[in-house]
């Protein structure tokens, strides 16, 4: 499991990029992370890889802390949002590399799965293009059977083919050695496709967490109008964010179960009664409302 | 055997493997005693988290409609009378919700019936 306790991080005195943040995240479990440019998300993953030394609080796996801790990180693996070779490396020279640091490491795999994609293992990664170099840091990374892996905006250069691919390939080493992933993207359609659990960061910490079923299940849209005149306290019995009424039709945004909900609304007796499900970005928008903020500065 | 998840929709993906299962057994298309994928196959397959894969099958497994054995993989069981009991209760509700409705446009039942093929 990682804990994260109380973690702050700041490059300049007057400001810190993560303050104070308190997280957890389950072993075999896929953890998404969403957020604006600068809200702290790579840098709460470099925190994680000891890339980067805390100001405050501390990383915890298995609950050990993890900064400059060697035997923790032959567990860890982090791929980065901008990736580095060695100039004259081949994607055959790098296993090599990875091999001595990770006791796990499985060389076949590398060359298996090089050859399934067609990546030439013996041709300098400099000459490759951006999606390719991409493929060779993944393929390295699930190589080191690593316990707890780390993607930054990792799937975002790759195509839709490779996308499924990768996400196979994740989901065998789950399978295989329970992996932990924590990965960042802008894509929300996609983490909602792979991840259990996302957590949207603002402004250097978490302002909200959930597991994606209950994103998806728990959170809607109702029109619905009524034969006597309402308003939002005809609704009180329920969880609602957002409540807005033109005419004789409101649009309102509930955070309850939805067959409790339906079943108080119908016996409104209702003349109109619409269900709306609302995308992964909409959840976001009216979550951050229900906080206070204003999605324009969010995502 | 063959699961399409619709990415696009709200419906969890948990929740479609379940009902797509529910379904082809109910057809009988998936029959009595068939071995289905493990969850690392139809995880690879589908290119999705096996966790996912994982609550769906707990949830079949506690409707009666596939078991686990150990070593084996995981059936079909043998007795499916109980799921397509269960899928006509719920087509029954839903035309009762339609029948409300119809209802509340100010239709009586014996109307309704007669419109009915």
């Amino acid at each position: 499991m990682i804990e994260i306790k109380s973690l702050s991080k700041g490059f300049d005195k007057k400001k810190y990029v993560l303050e104070n943040l308190n997280c957890k995240i389950d072993d075999a479990h896929i953890y998404g992370l969403v957020g604006a440019n600068g809200a702290g998300k790579s840098t709460l993953l470099r925190l994680i890889n000891s890339i980067y030394e805390a100001d405050n609080g501390e990383v915890l796996i298995d609950g050990e802390p993890v900064y400059d801790n060697v035997k923790l990180k032959e567990q860890m693996v982090f791929v980065p949002d901008d990736l580095f070779f060695y100039p004259s490396y081949s994607l055959m020279d790098m296993a090599s590399y990875y091999e001595a640091l990770y006791p796990k490491f499985d060389m076949n795999y590398v060359i298996n799965t090089a050859n399934k994609l067609k990546l030439d293992l013996n041709a300098k990664i400099a000459e490759f293009s951006k999606g390719m170099k991409r493929q060779c840091a993944l393929i390295c990374a699930l190589a080191t059977n690593a316990k707890y892996m780390f993607f930054d905006e990792t799937f975002d250069g790759l195509d839709p083919v490779m996308r499924k691919f990768f996400k196979s390939l994740l989901a065998d080493s789950m399978e295989k050695n329970g992996t932990t992933i924590i990965m960042t993207s802008h894509n929300l359609r996609e983490l909602e496709d792979i991840c259990d659990n996302l957590g949207l960061l603002y402004k250097g910490n978490i302002l909200f967490e959930s597991d994606i079923d209950t994103l998806k299940t728990n959170m809607f849209k109702v029109q619905i109008s009524l034969k006597d005149d309402f308003n939002k306290s005809t609704f009180k019995g329920l969880k609602i964010l957002s409540y807005k009424k033109l005419g004789s039709i409101a649009t309102i945004i509930i955070e309850d179960d939805q067959g409790k909900s339906k079943e108080y609304l119908e016996n409104l007796k209702p003349i109109i009664l619409d269900f709306l499900p609302l995308t992964l970005e909409e959840v976001f928008i009216y979550q951050m409302e229900a906080l206070g903020y204003e999605f324009n500065e969010v995502i | 055997m063959l699961i399409n998840i619709d990415f696009g929709t709200r419906t969890p993906i948990y929740e479609q493997i379940v009902l797509e299962v529910e379904r082809l057994v109910t057809k009988e298309v998936l029959k009595p005693g068939e071995q289905i994928p493990s969850i690392r196959e139809l995880a690879l397959t589908l290119s999705v988290n096996p966790n996912t894969i994982k609550k769906a099958y707990d949830i079949l497994e506690a409707k009666n409609i596939i078991v686990s054995k150990s070593t084996k993989g995981t059936f079909i069981t043998d007795n499916i009378k109980k799921a397509k009991n269960d899928k006509i209760d719920d087509l029954i509700k839903k035309i009762n919700q339609d029948l409300k409705e119809l209802e509340s446009l100010g239709l009586s039942k014996e109307e309704i019936f007669k419109k009915l093929k």
